[in-house]
């Protein structure tokens, strides 16, 4: 049997390792990806920095069978061929009413969108807003984004959004762009020797030999301009650490792994493999036990992986935004539930924890909008610091097993839907309520590290702040529920129902203080969107559980 | 008896009963704060004595569970841990919450302080005669009071009381005629195509009296009989008198007065003619040309040509340097020379209209371009201006008129981040008068009634430190190529006389100064009107119950771990010792 489970590791680990390479195009586009580029605060690679921006334009990673940075060349080296392709997604339909588009279209064209002199109004207003930091409507975040959009485009066009040029001496300066090379009094100031000069005058004709290179798909020829361009730019007066190679291949392997998509991917098939496990018998029945816990191994492995290559790419810990939030919670979710599995050898709690863990990268994949993925940096106030770092590890911990315990009592309502018997019943409630255990410990321990970072930060331990209040009132619910179970209130029904129900609490803590409520001191994670999302789990959590006491009457 | 006590209050249902309470109350307060902002909700639910209460019930049922299970057993050492240990944490906070300071204290780059500002303020008046002071601090909340909740009373039976608070107030300036009215006030509507504004005018008030719209200035005064005679005399515009020109021949010197708006003169008695007159009131060579700098005559001059039978010639003359000769470097065909006396610059193009009283009539005089109009003004009716095609009325005219200033709470966007300060409404009366005046959050005023003086005071309360803080520089990092701040920090000096201190700190985000009890940490600052940061904010804390909540908290967390994950593991090892034992 052990056979078996070797062949389908190799099998697994090859599809892992094969898949990032991809189709070779006639240009070649590889090298280009490591070149350093200054945005939003940080130095990235120009691969990442390509696919935040195709994202932001076309709302997707790829576009028409074109790579991000192939994108981003081809709108850099002939601008005026964009004008007519439909690429920028509008997905407000306000706003598409309003600028006199059709509903039904998803993508538009810069030419159709040439005229956007009725939204100016609006853009002021958003502009104001902004400046106050108010929160803006729905509607106003469609017109944000265009405009974004357009003005990305449009920017990278004219060569000014692509700061590659390094700036000598201090790492803090703004970095320059193509549109530096006119030349800008800026860029003279800070080179004024003339080898410096004579090489920047060097840039300029290779960026048009590129720009020409690209639009003759000349391979040989671009080939040759972008690599003397890569090699001139590294030979100019630099600060230290210029290239960055190191630091920067990482972050395009991690680019092109999608370390969080195979997890999940593995997840899935973790779970249907060993959910097969009740239907089948003898050898299959082995032969899945064994697949199916590989998969989840593969999974947590490349989901561990991804969250290393992030933490060192950042240089910090996940503590910054709700999609790293998302990530570290279905990981620690997994942590518990391998924990559970091997003190009650129990499948089932597997199974649970991949679908969650599942759940949770699948969102934080696919909603960039709500859960931005993009490396950024942290608010002040949220730097090198051990206490923050330790009290949101430990609060989201918390969540993690919260959300296990989430999973299991929901396990439990299903199997008095299809009636199990009591006694096994009783052991899975015991699975959660352990569950529920680690959690309240978690998150007492987490709230009283956030009352000692914010002592030590900001004078005082408790300050009742919207987000400590709800997890406040997160840790409250469960220990009624503690209690509750101590008291013998709460049968077994009762007590899965109560342990969902206490979960809508922590998700009011992790989700809705800063995509609801908007206010306090927590602002730095605050955020917008996916409020529908969240009331259509929380009313079919309510349903279902009306639904089971209604069919089963516990 | 005790143990009826202990049960009732110890009992499960109490106590989920409660913890059920709190989640609620916190439920609602968190979205009373989202839509009232932090102060609102601190005041009406976290500050409250019945919010107290609740904690304090709490504590009673968390002893009280504990309590009933005595005399504790071995494995009950986690529960007991953990319950004693919330029961620490809840008396912490209340010692903070008594004793704690939460204050701010905000400076400039340079500037030392020695005292804290604390969210309380003061109210006070003193009747400046006699130095008599009366004062009140309190905490006047989050919300509009139409209360008398602070009241002063005076030897002289004067009564003065704070009977209106408005946390975010804005006031409109309303002009209504009244007899005690100290003089009048006129309302004047300039309009046309383009503009349409009113304006208010006060005839007793100095800065008042008079505005500036756009080229023109309006004014509003006090006219005499003898006043009225000038006031009303019309001119048309007429050539003024810049001044002579002196044509100096061998023979004999001719004079020619010299008017605005004249381009060519025969000189009399002569056959010259002076041509293309041009007239620089400050005149300047620049680039090898004659030019004009300004309409004020600090350099007149004068370029002309000078015509007669021989020919034509160029001849320039500088007022204040008549030696020059005219005619520039070259020999004149007439062996003539040009010179020009200035009259001293013409007059005043200014435009203006004046409105001027006398008894209760209003008369106008306008001056444009078109000359001087002047004539009575009625009320409500349209007249020209003369400029820009503006006509004015005058549209309301009290002669006697008191300036009334209207307060109003109104409710901010954002009541976290208001932009509109606090203002309350401090009251005097004495026998049946009465008078309001208002005062925004940290002014002081003088104010007249019943012919004393009066000073009144709405401030933050502060409180002395102990020792002196000063801002050496605020100053704030930001991200690699970007606007965006990353790091703040304040480098300060502290300096205490008692203990002989003067050292430097420098307190960052995170990374606050500890002294004397007091804690400093980085809360904001504030930038100039370029956007430069100029100055600090930091806040002062004070907590007396820290050592308390982080010992409750100790203990609660190692108790919930004893109790949930190590009971088995307690249990067996005191059994092995227990069996060692024997």
């Amino acid at each position: 049997m052990k056979k078996y489970f070797w062949i389908f590791l190799i099998l697994l680990l090859s599809t892992l390792l094969f898949s990032t390479s991809g189709h070779t195009q006639h240009l070649s586009f590889e090298h280009l990806k490591s070149l350093p580029i200054q945005q939003g605060g940080r130095v990235k690679p120009l691969d990442t920095f390509a696919r935040e921006i195709v994202q932001t334009v076309t709302g997707k990673s790829s576009f028409q069978g074109q790579s991000a940075i192939q994108l981003l060349l081809a709108w850099f080296a002939n601008p005026s061929a964009w004008d007519n392709i439909e690429m920028i997604e509008i997905r407000s339909l306000e706003l598409k009413k309003k600028l006199g588009l059709h509903h039904d279209q998803k993508y538009f064209t810069l030419a159709q969108l040439g005229h956007l002199k009725p939204l100016e109004p609006d853009f002021q207003t958003i502009h104001n807003k902004t400046q106050n930091e108010e929160k803006l409507t729905p509607y106003e975040e469609g017109v944000n984004r265009l405009f974004t959009q357009v003005s990305l485009v449009q920017r990278i066009g004219y060569g000014e959004l692509l700061a590659v040029i390094p700036h000598p001496t201090h790492p803090d300066e703004p970095w320059f762009s193509f549109i530096d090379l006119e030349p800008s009094a800026r860029l003279l100031s800070v080179y004024n020797d003339t080898e410096s000069r004579a090489k920047l005058e060097e840039l300029k004709v290779l960026l048009q030999g590129m720009a020409q290179s690209y639009t003759a798909n000349d391979a040989a020829s671009f080939y040759l301009t972008t690599t003397k361009l890569k090699q001139i730019l590294s030979e100019l007066p630099k600060i230290s650490g210029y290239p960055f190679s190191k630091t920067l291949s990482l972050e395009i392997f991690y680019n092109a792994f999608h370390p969080f998509r195979k997890a999940w991917i593995f997840y899935v098939l973790a779970a249907v493999l060993l959910s097969l496990l009740a239907l089948t018998a003898g050898k299959l029945h082995t032969a899945f036990l064994y697949t199916g816990t590989a998969a989840s191994i593969l999974a947590f492995l490349s989901h561990v992986l991804g969250f290393y290559l992030r933490c060192t790419i950042s240089g910090r810990a996940p503590v910054g935004t709700m999609y790293e939030s998302v990530v570290w919670v279905s990981l620690v979710l997994m942590v518990f539930a391998f924990f559970l599995f091997y003190k009650h050898q129990s499948i089932g709690i597997l199974i649970a924890a991949c679908i969650m863990s599942a759940i949770g990268l699948v969102l934080a994949d696919n909603l960039p909008l709500i859960l931005d993925p993009s490396l950024r940096p942290l608010a002040p106030v949220l730097r090198s610091n051990f206490w923050l770092t330790i009290h949101v590890l430990t609060i989201t911990s918390s969540y993690a097993a919260f959300a296990l315990a989430m999973a299991l009592s929901n396990w439990v309502l299903v199997k008095y839907l299809l009636r199990h018997p009591k006694t096994e019943i009783r052991t899975w409630v015991q699975y959660a309520y352990q569950a529920i255990q680690i959690g309240v410990l978690l998150l007492a321990a987490g709230t009283i590290l956030g009352g000692v970072w914010a002592d030590y930060s900001w004078g005082r331990f408790w300050g009742w702040d919207p987000k400590e209040v709800w997890a406040l009132i997160a840790l409250l619910l469960y220990l009624a529920v503690i209690h509750g179970r101590y008291a013998g209130w709460l049968n077994d029904f009762w007590m899965s129902a109560a342990s969902v129900m206490a979960f809508q609490g922590v998700l009011m803590a992790w989700y809705g203080v800063n995509f609801v409520l908007g206010v306090g001191l927590h602002s730095y994670g605050f955020g917008a969107g996916g409020l529908i999302y969240v009331l259509t789990y929380v009313l079919i959590q309510v349903l279902f559980i009306a639904g089971v006491w209604f069919k089963s009457k516990p | 008896m005790r143990k009826k006590f202990l049960h009732t209050f110890g009992s499960l249902k109490l106590a989920i009963f409660l913890i059920l309470a709190l989640a609620g109350v916190c439920t609602y307060a968190t979205f009373f704060e989202s839509a009232y902002g932090t102060q609102a909700v601190q005041h009406s639910i976290y500050k409250t004595f019945w919010f107290g209460l609740l904690l304090i019930f709490i504590a009673l049922s968390v002893a009280c569970a504990a309590l009933k299970k005595y005399p504790w057993k071995h494995h009950q050492v986690g529960f007991v841990l953990t319950h004693l240990g919330i029961l620490i944490l809840i008396a912490g906070s209340f010692v903070s919450f008594m004793k704690g300071i939460d204050a701010t204290l905000s400076f400039q780059n340079g500037e030392t302080k020695t005292h804290y500002i604390c969210s309380d303020e003061i109210f006070a008046v003193t009747h400046v005669q006699t130095s008599a002071t009366f004062s009140k601090t309190m905490e006047t909340g989050p919300y509009p009071r139409e209360d008398s909740f602070a009241s002063f009373s005076f030897p002289d039976q004067t009564n003065v009381v704070v009977d209106r608070f408005y946390p975010h107030a804005a006031y409109e300036t309303e002009t209504i005629a009244h007899e005690q009215g100290s003089g009048s006030a006129i309302s004047v509507r300039l309009q046309n195509q383009f503009v349409n504004t009113t304006e208010w005018l006060y005839f007793d008030m100095p800065t008042q009296a008079q505005t500036q719209l756009g080229p023109a200035q309006i004014s509003f005064k006090q006219l005499s009989e003898t006043d009225l005679k000038y006031f009303l005399q019309k001119t048309k515009k007429t050539q003024s008198l810049i001044g002579e020109i002196k044509l100096i021949t061998p023979q004999k010197t001719y004079s020619v007065p010299f008017h605005s708006m004249e381009k060519s003169l025969q000189v009399p008695g002569t056959s010259f003619q002076l041509k293309n007159i041009q007239y620089f009131p400050d005149a300047a060579v620049i680039n090898n040309k004659l030019v004009n700098r300004s309409p004020e005559a600090k350099n007149p001059a004068l370029k002309l040509e000078l015509f007669g039978n021989k020919g034509t010639e160029t001849h320039v003359s500088f007022a204040l340097f008549p030696q020059f000769p005219s005619t520039h470097q070259q020999n004149s065909l007439y062996d003539s020379k040009i010179e020009f006396v200035s009259a001293g610059g013409l007059p005043s193009e200014q435009k203006s209209l004046q409105i001027g009283k006398l008894n209760d009539t209003l008369y106008y005089r306008v001056n444009s371009s078109k000359g001087i109009q002047t004539g009575k003004v009625e009320v409500g009716k349209s007249y020209e201006t003369g400029w820009m095609e503006l006509k004015f009325t005058i549209e309301k005219f009290y002669p006697k008129a008191l300036q009334k200033i209207n307060y109003r709470p109104i409710r901010v966007k954002d009541p976290n981040n208001p932009k509109v300060p606090s203002a309350v409404r401090f009251t005097f009366s004495k026998n049946a008068k009465q008078m309001h005046a208002w005062l925004y959050y940290g002014e002081v005023n003088s104010v007249f009634f019943e012919k004393d003086e009066y000073r009144i005071t709405y401030q933050p309360k502060m409180e002395s430190l102990g020792f002196a803080l000063q801002l050496e520089k605020f100053e704030m990092g930001v991200d690699p190529g970007t606007d965006n701040p990353a790091s703040y920090q304040s480098r300060v000096i502290l300096k205490d006389t008692l203990r002989n201190v003067n050292q430097s700190h420098l307190i960052s985000m995170n990374e606050p100064l500890d002294y004397k009890g007091f804690t400093f940490y980085q809360s904001s600052f504030f930038k100039d009107e370029s956007g430069q940061p100029i100055g600090s904010v930091l806040s002062v804390g004070y907590d007396p119950g820290r050592n308390l909540k982080y010992g409750g908290s100790i203990l609660m967390v190692l108790g919930i771990l004893l109790m949930f994950f190590f009971r088995q593991a307690y249990i067996d090892a005191y059994r092995k010792l227990k069996n060692r034992g024997k």
